[in-house]
């Protein structure tokens, strides 16, 4: 079968700033989380993935083709950036259908569009400018330029990025459906929990180098020492830390009353999560807030850098 | 009873080439000039009005270069022709029309550009031109349209395609449709063999009109991300540009020297295009032609051709207005229209290269 991507000691420089760092990697196709901090060189090496940068060094790969300018790769590509790339004037109708003319779809890219739009619930409001759409309906629009021309690896940089929940909820499951499919994807983002919805696959980045490849088994046995952190507000922080003790295996509890808040250290947040809502109800405490700075992974590198 | 798949279709199909794809870059710009400037919109419409003044003319001059039309009976156009040219020349012309007609109708294509058309380009190009890359590098458009099967100078020729159309808008269609009315009111079929030329003529004209000054607003374009710069950039270069021209010209003339430094031609955008465009339609050629032809009668076209002299710079003309014969040894002061096609052409080189590095560039940004 063809691979998706390999890499051989894969660097880019600008000037004497490091992008990438001496990347080698072999990936198969499916989908596939770039994990990483901001900064740590996703965007960069998303670019070299994409052709739209040469590598300073080394060697790489994507579906078998070197994908520096290569127009045979880009028929076969298809790119959600970050930016909101817009002409705001436009409709997502127009934009999809000119970029799916520039795909070379032809005669046929309009009624193209108007399906890409609709997979990704955009019908709606597709002939509405640009300039009008809220935050998930850009994403949207941004995922059907990209799946527009059928693309077999489509690359979603942070595409939950300022999306609502119902919105993040379909993404998520647009990009598993599309998975299912038989479609190669790399989704890259800073968020671990969210990729963790679309796939167990990952590649985390770092500093510009590889830390780790693998399936989120892995790569949460390697976490394992490395409580999270979760905060949470609500009306009776006492109460429901008793609960939640009672209840989980946590780590540590610290209550912060004057404030309202509940740090709690856990080694399974994804078990903490899942049961929260009953405990809070049984203990009969209105949960206002729930955050955590360890979800960010920005947290989880230094742990596994700091293992290293 | 087999059940159709509702859901998203794979694509199957076989793609287009790569001028298609261009031309997607093309529409959607124009798409976007005419939603985000109702200027625009009432512009194009001002930049038909030149067509008031040279429709009449074809009408008139066609009317009357018609051996079968009696004079006396088209009394209103009889008229306007004698605005035009005396009547020795509409003499003349009844006599050999297939002769006289086509460097008639030159001359005048080149003044509809030189006097009009090509002011109006400029404008045009600095409404709709200034946003064109520099709203790519604002809103990183880059990245999608470089992720798609385009290359670096489709997606150059997409956007040059989109001011090409304003321009044609406003030189070519026009022309072509000047163009028409005065093969329809010509004598006979054979005019328009006589004239077929003219047509070649009108559409590289139109192309040397749009692509140098496309070019050169394309570049300014890519040097910013705000197009307010860009603008005020192009109208610098324009304007300060035709004032050196002028002041240069006016001095020269002043000094008693009338023949302004053949490189003064290059300060302005415009100046330089107006003699490529001369050397198209053949301007000192077929002024060459109707002076030998009409000798003495020539007197009647001194006028137009003064005006002619005006636009080309050429102050000496202006000082001794009865020196018509004396016309085309001056308009051929200057950089020749080879030349200045030439310099054109040259910079229209270097504005794409250095775009085409510059959008590569963008990507990284």
């Amino acid at each position: 079968m063809e691979k998706l991507l390999e890499t051989r000691s894969l660097t880019k420089l600008y000037g004497d700033v490091i992008g990438v760092n001496d990347i080698t990697l072999d990936l198969e196709p499916g989908v596939i989380g770039l994990l990483g901090p901001n900064g740590a060189g996703k965007s960069t090496f998303l670019k070299l993935i994409t052709g739209q940068l040469r590598p300073t060094e080394g060697h790489l790969e994507v579906l078998g083709l070197r994908p520096w300018a290569n127009m045979r790769l880009f028929e076969r590509l298809g790119l959600c950036p970050e930016q909101d790339s817009f002409y705001d004037q436009l409709s997502a109708l127009e934009f999809v259908t000119t970029l799916a003319k520039i795909s070379g779809l032809g005669s046929t890219a309009r009624s193209r569009a108007e399906g890409a739009l609709e997979r990704v619930g955009a019908t709606e409001f597709m002939r509405r400018p640009i300039s009008s759409y809220s935050k998930g309906m850009r994403q949207r629009t941004k995922i059907a330029q990209s799946i527009v021309h059928d693309p077999d690896l489509l690359v979603l940089d942070e595409p939950l990025a300022g999306t609502d929940p119902v919105c993040r909820r379909e993404i998520m499951d647009l990009v598993s459906d599309l998975g299912a499919e038989g479609k190669s994807i790399l989704v890259a983002s800073h968020v671990l929990h969210e990729v963790q919805a679309m796939t167990d696959e990952f590649v985390l980045i770092y500093g510009g180098r590889m830390l780790a490849s693998g399936d989120v088994g892995e790569i949460r046995s390697l976490m394992n020492q490395f409580p999270h952190r979760i905060t949470i507000r609500c009306d009776d922080a006492r109460k429901l830390a008793h609960a939640l003790v009672l209840e989980f295996a946590i780590q540590g509890v610290e209550i912060d009353a004057e404030r309202g808040e509940l740090n709690v250290l856990t080694h399974d947040p994804g078990r903490f999560y899942a049961g929260l809502p009953r405990v809070a109800l049984q203990a009969g405490v209105a949960v206002r807030e729930l955050t955590s700075e360890d979800d960010k992974l920005a947290a989880v590198f230094n742990y596994l850098v700091s293992v290293q | 009873m087999p059940i159709a798949e509702l859901g998203y279709r794979h694509w199957e199909g076989r793609r287009t080439g790569p001028l298609r794809r261009c031309l997607a870059i093309a529409r959607s710009e124009v798409t976007i000039a005419f939603q985000s400037s109702r200027l625009l919109r009432r512009f194009l419409l001002v930049a038909w009005m030149p067509i008031l003044y040279f429709c009449p003319f074809f009408l008139a001059i066609g009317y009357v270069a018609d051996p079968n039309n009696e004079l006396e009976s088209g009394a209103m156009l009889t008229e306007l022709a004698r605005e035009f040219v005396s009547t020795e020349v509409i003499g003349k012309l009844r006599e050999d029309p297939q002769h006289l007609l086509p460097a008639i109708w030159s001359i005048a294509f080149y003044l509809f550009f030189a006097w009009t058309q090509s002011f109006l380009s400029m404008i045009v190009v600095a409404i709709v031109g200034p946003p064109l890359i520099a709203r790519d590098h604002q809103t990183k458009a880059f990245l999608v349209y470089f992720s798609k099967p385009i290359q670096a100078w489709q997606y150059l020729f997409g956007k040059l395609s989109s001011l090409v159309f304003f321009v044609f808008s406003m030189t070519l269609v026009p022309a072509l449709f000047l163009y028409t009315i005065s093969i329809a009111l010509s004598p006979d079929v054979s005019t328009l063999t006589a004239t077929l030329p003219i047509l070649l003529e009108v559409v590289l004209a139109s192309l040397m009109t749009a692509i140098p000054i496309g070019m050169v607003v394309l570049l300014i374009s890519s040097l910013t991300r705000d197009r307010r710069i860009a603008t005020f950039a192009w109208l610098l270069l324009w304007i300060f540009g035709e004032i050196a021209f002028r002041v240069l010209t006016a001095s020269s003339a002043l000094s008693g020297n009338y023949q302004p430094p053949a490189w003064a031609s290059l300060l302005s955008l415009r100046e330089l295009t107006m003699r490529a465009v001369s050397g198209i339609f053949g301007v000192r050629g077929n002024i060459e032609t109707l002076l030998n032809e009409l000798g003495s009668s020539s007197e009647g076209l001194s006028r137009n051709l003064l005006r002619l002299a005006d636009d080309m710079g050429d102050a000496a003309v202006m000082e001794r207005p009865h020196s018509v014969l004396q016309f085309t040894d001056l308009a051929g002061l200057g950089l020749s229209p080879g030349l200045s096609a030439l310099a054109l052409i040259a910079l229209s080189i270097a504005c794409g290269l250095i775009i085409l590095r510059r959008a590569r560039r963008a990507v990284r940004i």
